[in-house]
């Protein structure tokens, strides 16, 4: 939407409240105008599992080896497709799942690698790439939206913040960051404390202000916004502009609902987990019932999947909280029939070594690694590429990250040859690879 | 309602709003002010041509917009009631030839518009210019942008903050340039001797490292693409890049930040090229290799080629830094890499600036003075004619207008209202809240064309606990002050909030608005409400968080 249509919007939604109840700076406005999604809308949701997950011990087991460490391979619902033994929820779905077992990268560093596998690119210092979720969302981006198109939950900014910018595409397409709050943070597996706390702060104002005062504050604030876009219609002011616009419409309207997850069943939110990974994945699901289009979830905060040492029983207790949200996610996506709109890709920033170090660990290691793609323009229910047998090298089915985004965006029928003009005037397509036409449905 | 402070606070408003004693600046202590506007007036005369080629006659920025303008550039903060008022009530002293003179041709055939306007004399900017210059803030906001360039994004904080402050104090001295990059390149010691070696830990005392970042920040250089391979778009081979690493090839000290080792130069420790496993001398980029033979350490030859006078890159990139401070973008833009790959927009400019730079002792403040001096800086941001491209232009007819920094929109909201103390010796509490605020954005983008804040911050600023307090007149010692002061009348009231936030007057329309919703509340406990949500409705607006 165009900032003058959706000025147009407000201030006919400004006219028509005077008067009526109080909440927030504007009262409650119809459920309709929320974000509804168009007929042919695509999602995509990226699980991102901080740290560099290990792919011997959940999608690439290698029982017959030392190397494979002491978890055991179970049977999915896709013949010949295996995965850990602590998937067990996630293995019914093993036809939906597509995993990449050839994945090999060049960053074996936290930073280079998260930046790699979110800008499909190695970091050159005088471009401003755009991370994944900004690209596609730009793409998918329904017009209508009331919401954000792209909603980053919990992500762990340490290890490179700019992994997560807009870049050269502009505020425009930066995401909405949802962190878990603070105070009553739970970080961990399932804990008898409570659910994580996700939300999106000051949706409501923090003192009570009534219909009449919203009305007069908003109406100035509007005069001053009219008055300088029409004037001075440079760039930065347009980007603010369209940014106050869309926190207007959140705090307006009932849009802003869709954060708050006490409006689930205990039940629904306990099949979730009750971790901020599982909670993220449940608020990933509501997000696109509204239409958001590209929602992307943290699992490992500070780099829990970062596991040196003590492998095992933290890649159980993580695999647990995965299996947990992805399989839930799955399964809600499916009953609403939006799994095949909706693609998954689950992926960390590089694997981990497949000889065990040690102090029980494994290290970093990009050379040959896992991704798993699930759900629409997925043929799932196969695995694609081949490691060695001691899990060191690609043998067959090699992925660099280039081809990996070529291939979600395959699934999402988007061109990823589509260029974008870069901050130093050079284009950049979406995705330097090729897709793997096997993968896609 | 009022506390044993509120009487303080009434005479702080008092003389906000009057323009008291306390608030006239002193006069300016001679300055080379001469000299400084003739390059400015040579700087001028280039633009002016090209205006005319173009045909576009800019148009000035008029003095609140200028004062907001040069307050932010060179102090990080908008200016307070009290100096909006100062200023716009100050008469300019005349100057001899003002109109018409060699430094302002008239061009044939255009309208008489690119003089300053009649409420402003060119003597009154330059007084104003010189004055921010002396300000501490000043040496704080360099000291930022400094920081930002030399160290990388990753420093700990409190390496980063104790590298910050060590620059603050050099800037408030304003220590030459080329002085202080000497300093920074020969550092000797651990970061408890000697703060500068910071810059060597974080870059983990590596010659590559320090290479790439050594030739970014001092001399515009992008040569990190040759590490690995001959640059795709540049003159830079490999060889160059590893034969000018070779200059730390000897240097030894801590790993990371934090360790205590100091920073020395050893006796030996080469560098190979990656290719050809040659050991490569210390070469300059534009130069020959240096002796073997010499045993001077080699930082302290590279000090030296560095910030030679003769240096090619040195100048031009201190200068070009210098502008894209003032204007948000560079003469050669990306403003750190420079070369014949990528030509200047204005090469004239930035030739003259980067003489005159080398001839006045690397006086980075002098630069400084002579760019916000030029009709280019003062240009207004309102596009000059209705319709036209509303980006900034190639040539300088229209200022572009940029974002403030997250940092920077809290400082306002301080200022805003009044909050001088929290601002300039903040408590634990305030300490807090600026954290908290900004820990609201975590994806940081530095580009000052952008707005940074993104959704997270604008709902923070419309609904949450600091913009409220700010702004109930209970607990906002700013408005409760305003409201308080019996002398004031509600117009009045309203002037002063547009000043305190967006350092200008209300317009008539605003005038007018403001007065018919005053009128229509019937208690003063509404009126006085009705001035909060103006106050809430400024600290939102978009104008409010841009530097226009």
């Amino acid at each position: 939407m165009s900032n003058l249509n959706r000025r147009t919007l407000l201030k006919s939604l400004m006219a028509s409240f005077g008067g009526l109840g109080t909440c927030g700076i504007l009262p409650a406005l119809a459920e309709t105008t929320a974000g509804t999604p168009k007929g042919k809308s695509r999602h995509c949701v990226l699980l991102w599992m901080n740290g560099g997950p290990t792919q011997t011990d959940t999608f690439d087991m290698k029982p017959e080896h030392a190397n494979g460490g002491e978890f055991k391979p179970i049977a999915t619902s896709a013949k010949g497709l295996e995965i850990s033994e602590h998937f067990p929820k996630l293995a019914r779905h093993g036809h939906q799942l597509a995993v990449l077992r050839g994945l090999s990268t060049r960053e074996g560093d936290h930073g280079r690698g998260t930046f790699t596998m979110h800008m499909g690119r190695q970091p050159d210092p005088l471009v401003r790439f755009p991370t994944l979720g900004a690209m596609l969302s730009k793409e998918l981006a329904q017009s209508e939206a009331m919401l954000p198109e792209f909603v980053a939950v919990n992500p762990y900014l340490g290890f490179d913040a700019t992994a997560w910018e807009a870049g050269f595409l502009g505020a425009r397409f930066a995401p909405l960051t949802i962190k878990s709050r603070a105070a009553r943070q739970v970080t961990g597996p399932a804990s008898a404390a409570a659910f994580a706390e996700l939300g999106v702060d000051d949706l409501k104002a923090t003192q009570p202000v009534s219909a009449q005062r919203a009305s007069d504050r908003l109406g100035l604030l509007q005069g001053f916004q009219s008055q300088l876009v029409a004037e001075s219609p440079q760039s930065p002011v347009l980007a603010h502009d369209t940014m106050l616009q869309r926190a207007i419409q959140l705090v307006s309207s009932d849009a802003g609902k869709v954060f708050d997850l006490s409006q689930e069943s205990a039940a629904t939110r306990e099949k979730y987990g009750r971790g901020s990974f599982g909670q993220g994945c449940l608020l990933a699901r509501r997000l696109i019932e509204k239409g958001v289009s590209f929602v992307e979830v943290s699992l490992g905060d500070s780099g829990r999947w970062d596991t040196h040492g003590n492998n095992f029983a933290t890649v159980r207790e993580l695999s647990t909280e995965l299996d947990a949200g992805w399989s839930a996610l799955l399964d809600d996506l499916e009953a609403r029939g939006l799994l095949e709109s909706t693609t998954i890709l689950w992926m960390g920033e590089f694997g981990r070594t497949p000889k065990i170090n040690g102090g029980a660990g494994r290290d970093h290691f990009p050379n040959a690694w896992s991704a798993v793609l699930a759900g629409g323009g997925i043929r799932g229910g196969q695995t694609y590429g081949r490691t060695s047998i001691d899990g060191m090298t690609v043998e067959s089915g090699k992925m660099d990250v280039g081809d990996l985004f070529a291939t979600l965006c395959g699934a999402l029928q988007i061109d990823h040859r589509m260029l974008n003009t870069s901050n130093i005037g050079r284009p950049f397509r979406i995705a330097e690879g090729q897709p793997v036409k096997e993968v896609l449905g | 309602m009022m506390n044993n402070l509120s009487w303080l606070r009434l005479v702080a408003v008092a003389f906000a709003v009057l323009g008291g004693p306390g608030l006239c600046r002193a006069a300016d202590p001679a300055r080379d002010s001469a000299s400084t506007a003739v390059v400015t007036a040579q700087i001028d005369a280039i633009f002016e041509q090209e205006w005319q080629a173009a045909k576009v006659s800019p148009q000035m920025a008029d003095d609140a917009m200028f004062l907001r303008r040069a307050t932010l550039d060179l102090t990080g903060l908008i200016p307070t009631v009290g100096e909006v008022r100062g200023y716009l009530s100050e008469r300019g002293t005349p100057i001899a030839d003002e109109e018409g003179g060699a430094s302002h041709p008239s061009a044939p055939g255009v309208p008489q518009r690119a003089g300053l306007t009649s409420d402003s004399r060119p003597d009154k900017r330059a007084k104003l210019i010189a004055e921010l210059l002396r300000r501490p803030r000043h040496a704080r906001l360099m000291a930022g942008v400094w920081r930002d360039v030399l160290l990388p994004h990753n420093t700990p904080e409190t390496a980063a903050v104790a590298f910050e402050n060590w620059l603050q104090g050099r800037f408030r001295d304003n220590v030459s340039y080329d002085a202080l990059v000497r300093e920074i390149l020969t550092a000797q010691g651990t970061s408890n001797q000697s703060v500068p070696v910071v810059f060597f830990a974080s870059n983990h005392t590596k010659p590559e490292e320090l290479a790439a970042s050594a030739s970014q920040a001092f001399l515009g250089l992008q040569v990190r693409c040759a590490q690995c391979h001959d640059h795709p778009f540049t003159q830079w081979k490999q060889a160059d890049f590893w034969g000018f690493a070779a200059f730390f090839a000897r240097t030894q000290g801590p790993s990371n930040v934090g360790e205590l080792v100091p920073v020395a130069d050893r006796a030996d420790g080469e560098v190979r090229h990656p290719k050809t496993l040659k050991v490569l001398l210390p070469k300059p980029m534009d130069g020959p290799e240096m002796a073997a033979t010499t045993s001077e350490p080699r930082r302290a030859v590279l000090a030296r080629w560095v910030t030679a006078g003769e240096n090619p890159f040195f100048a031009r990139a201190a200068v070009n830094r210098a502008w894209w401070v003032l204007f948000g973008r560079g003469l050669v833009q990306p403003v750190d890499d420079l070369g014949p790959h990528n030509p200047s927009t204005h090469e004239a400019v930035l030739t003259l600036l980067a003489n005159d730079f080398v001839q006045h002792d690397f006086d980075l403040r002098r630069t400084l003075e002579i760019i916000a001096g030029t009709k280019a800086y003062q240009t207004s941001s309102t596009p000059h004619q209705p319709g036209t491209a509303a980006d900034p232009d190639e040539n300088y007819a229209t200022m572009a207008v940029r974002s403030l920094s997250p940092q920077q929109v809290y400082d306002a909201l301080l200022q805003a209202a009044g909050e001088r103390e929290s601002l300039e010796r903040p408590g634990p509490e305030a300490v807090a809240e600026r954290r908290a605020f900004l820990a609201q954005l975590d994806a940081p983008t530095r580009q000052p064309t952008e707005y940074q804040g993104g959704i997270p911050q604008a709902l923070m600023l419309l609904n949450g606990p600091l913009v409220a307090r700010l702004t109930n007149p209970t607990t906002g010692d700013f408005l409760a002050a305003l409201i308080d002061s019996p002398f004031l009348k509600d117009e009045q009231r309203v002037e002063t909030l547009f000043l305190a936030t967006l350092s200008r007057l209300p317009r008539l329309e605003e005038r007018e608005r403001m007065q018919k919703l005053l009128a229509s509340k019937p208690t003063a406990a509404a009126r006085a409400q009705a001035l909060g949500d103006l106050q809430w409705a400024l600290l939102n607006s978009t104008e409010f968080v841009l530097n226009r």
